[in-house]
């Protein structure tokens, strides 16, 4: 009988393998109550494990435009470039925290490169001018970036003091800067955090050339 | 011109093609069905301002065939060459734009570019479609509609963007020639609203006019050829574009083709042409845009270099229009009001022959069947007021009415 009481509980703790653990929902938002898409949104603070595997990720030249907008990987990852444009594309980076370049290369070829250290990655391509997107490598254990509904979900965040913080490539105010606020993950359950963030997104052209 | 394009591409190709497995091919087909009211097109010798009119004009065609190479030469150079199929002109296929690109790679926060050939200034925030198609209506503006029949320049021009605040600004210089005769569609027929682009070495009707009118030109043919070099003068063009770090993007165009205002060859004259144009496009919301335009410039020729000073035209021109566009599951709304004008300044020896006022209002609705395929429908509608029609026995007074759908394919 008593057997019979103890397996769902020591089940149920081998099915949370990182116990002491809580769902994590960010909702970015601007002042006036619009969603927040392409906002990235860590999780440090002292953890066992990190969520963001180094290898997999990937950037997408497709309709003259990069794919995602904002990636957000950790340091050392490695990030493949496919083209599935029929035209072809130079992608760059000038930014001290990975400058790279990868001459024109065609539909259907990919190219990688791969990020050592943490900081914010501007991508061009030296082609077509009105192509754009970020990379944010960073160290935090968990980190995300926000849909078209300005959420960012986190599941199994280990308990205990965190720092949550939100970085947007148009937020308004330092281009580095992060929004911050510590925060009590509980044991169990989940928690929902807001933030309220400005920004200010620059004209999106799209031109056939 | 043709023979040098051709040179062009027998030279580059051996090389470019090596260095270009999956080429660099685009272009679009556009075919269309339409009909126009009103008076007789200008296509047709008439003063209608659309590219239909006239009893029952009712069009079935392939509008516009457009194939355009972009090889790749080196890390940083590339060819623009644009082959184009007009069924309405007397040489359906021709070359469009064709220039070489330098585009270094960015020098830190810098952006440089260098083009040398034939192409147009940027004025148009309408035509960004591929090979300089409309993407929004079928129908460019007046303003854009003379851009693509009068103003293709040959010559080198170069831009510098720059960061300026949290936004950019891009300066933007041309030196040209071959485009003596801008000005020539203006003075004789007015403004137009039609997708007719010239190609190099082209030519576009003038309308019909009365024996006595043409006996004051009568060193003008009654064609004008856009694409000329007539007096060895050098014009050029200058534009500041400012993008801010706001769904927002603001340039001024200054451009003046230098033209002596008398020089002639072959029935063609120099004509003394300056314009500004003035850009606005702005990102209402994340599926609506706003884009507006507005021209003010002058044309004028005299008919000899040092005789009497007084100037056979002396043209005044205008325009301006706005643009909505919304887009949705596929699918897109334009919505566009124009005004338009020419003045005579040619006191007080006004003929009265040039001068024209009018609006038009246009509506367009596009879908996006697949990646490549859209359906296009428009309706335009005119008003204009013009003397000169009353010299071949027309109201000054016209208005025309024009539908048109049309299959694009963009590839």
């Amino acid at each position: 009988m008593i057997r019979r009481r103890f397996i769902p509980l020591f089940a149920a703790l081998a099915m949370h393998a990182s116990a002491w653990a809580a769902d994590v929902r960010v909702e970015v938002r601007s002042p006036g109550g619009a969603p927040i898409a392409n906002a990235v949104v860590t999780i440090s603070g002292p953890a066992t494990t990190t969520a963001l595997p180094a290898d997999g990720w990937v950037m997408e030249q497709k309709g003259l435009a990069f794919h995602p907008f904002v990636l957000v990987v950790p340091p050392g990852a490695t990030v493949s470039f496919p083209n599935h444009d029929q035209t072809r594309h130079h992608v760059y980076s000038f930014s001290p925290a990975g400058p790279f370049e990868l001459k024109l290369y065609g539909s259907g070829e990919t190219r990688t490169v791969r990020f050592p250290k943490a900081g914010t990655i501007a991508i061009g391509c030296n082609i077509h001018d009105q192509m754009t997107a970020f990379i944010r490598v960073t160290d935090a254990p968990w980190a995300a970036v926000t849909d078209a509904s300005g959420v960012a979900t986190f599941h199994d965040v280990e308990a205990g003091d965190r720092s949550i913080n939100v970085w947007h490539p148009y937020q308004k105010g330092a281009p580095d800067a992060t929004l911050g606020r510590e925060s009590m993950i509980p044991a169990a359950g989940s928690v929902t955090q807001t933030f309220l963030l400005s920004i200010r997104k620059p004209l999106d052209l799209h031109s056939a050339y | 011109m043709r023979s040098l394009v051709l040179c062009l591409i027998a030279g580059i190709a051996p090389q470019a093609m090596s260095q270009t497995p999956h080429g660099d091919l685009s272009g679009l087909l556009d075919l269309r069905v339409g009909a126009g009211g009103g008076e007789t097109s200008w296509l047709d010798g008439g003063f209608g301002k659309l590219g239909l009119g006239g009893e029952d004009d009712l069009d079935a065609r392939i509008a516009r065939g457009a194939l355009v190479w972009r090889p790749h030469l080196t890390w940083s150079t590339d060819l623009y060459l644009q082959l184009e199929f007009d069924p309405e002109q007397d040489n359906p296929v021709g070359v469009g734009e064709a220039y070489l690109r330098f585009k270094p790679m960015p020098a830190g926060s810098l952006r440089y570019s260098l083009k040398v050939g034939a192409f147009y200034p940027p004025v148009s925030l309408e035509n960004d479609g591929v090979a300089w198609s409309t993407s929004r209506t079928l129908t460019p503006s007046a303003i854009n509609t003379w851009i693509g029949e009068e103003v293709k320049v040959g010559g080198l021009e170069t831009s510098v963007t720059m960061p300026a605040g949290a936004g950019h600004l891009t300066a933007t210089g041309a030196a040209f020639g071959y485009n003596d005769t801008a000005g020539t569609l203006l003075t004789f027929r007015g403004w137009a609203m039609h997708d007719h682009q010239i190609n190099l070495g082209g030519e576009f009707p003038l309308p019909e006019r009365t024996p006595a009118w043409w006996a004051l030109r009568p060193r003008q043919a009654h064609v004008a050829e856009p694409f000329r070099e007539i007096d060895g003068r050098v014009g050029y063009y200058a534009q500041l574009e400012w993008r801010p770090a706001a769904p927002f993007a603001a340039s001024v165009l200054h451009y003046d083709n230098n033209g002596d205002g008398h020089s002639r060859d072959d029935f063609q004259t120099s004509w003394d042409t300056a314009f500004t144009n003035v850009s606005v496009i702005a990102q209402l919301g994340e599926n609506t845009q706003l884009l507006a335009q507005a021209m003010l410039g002058e044309t004028a020729w005299i008919p000899l270099a040092n005789g009497p000073v007084a100037k056979v035209d002396d043209v005044g021109f205008r325009s301006a229009y706005i643009l909505l566009d919304h887009a949705f599951g596929g699918q897109g709304l334009a919505a566009r009001l124009e005004a338009f004008e020419t003045t005579d300044e040619n006191q007080p020896y006004s003929l009265n022959s040039t001068p024209e006022n009018g609006w038009a209002v246009t509506a367009s609705w596009r879908n996006h069947l697949t990646t490549n395929l859209i359906w296009m429908v428009e309706g335009v509608y005119v008003e204009s007021n013009r003397d000169a029609r009353s010299q071949v026995g027309v109201d000054p007074d016209q208005n025309q009415l024009q539908l048109q759908t049309a299959l694009r394919v963009n590839f």
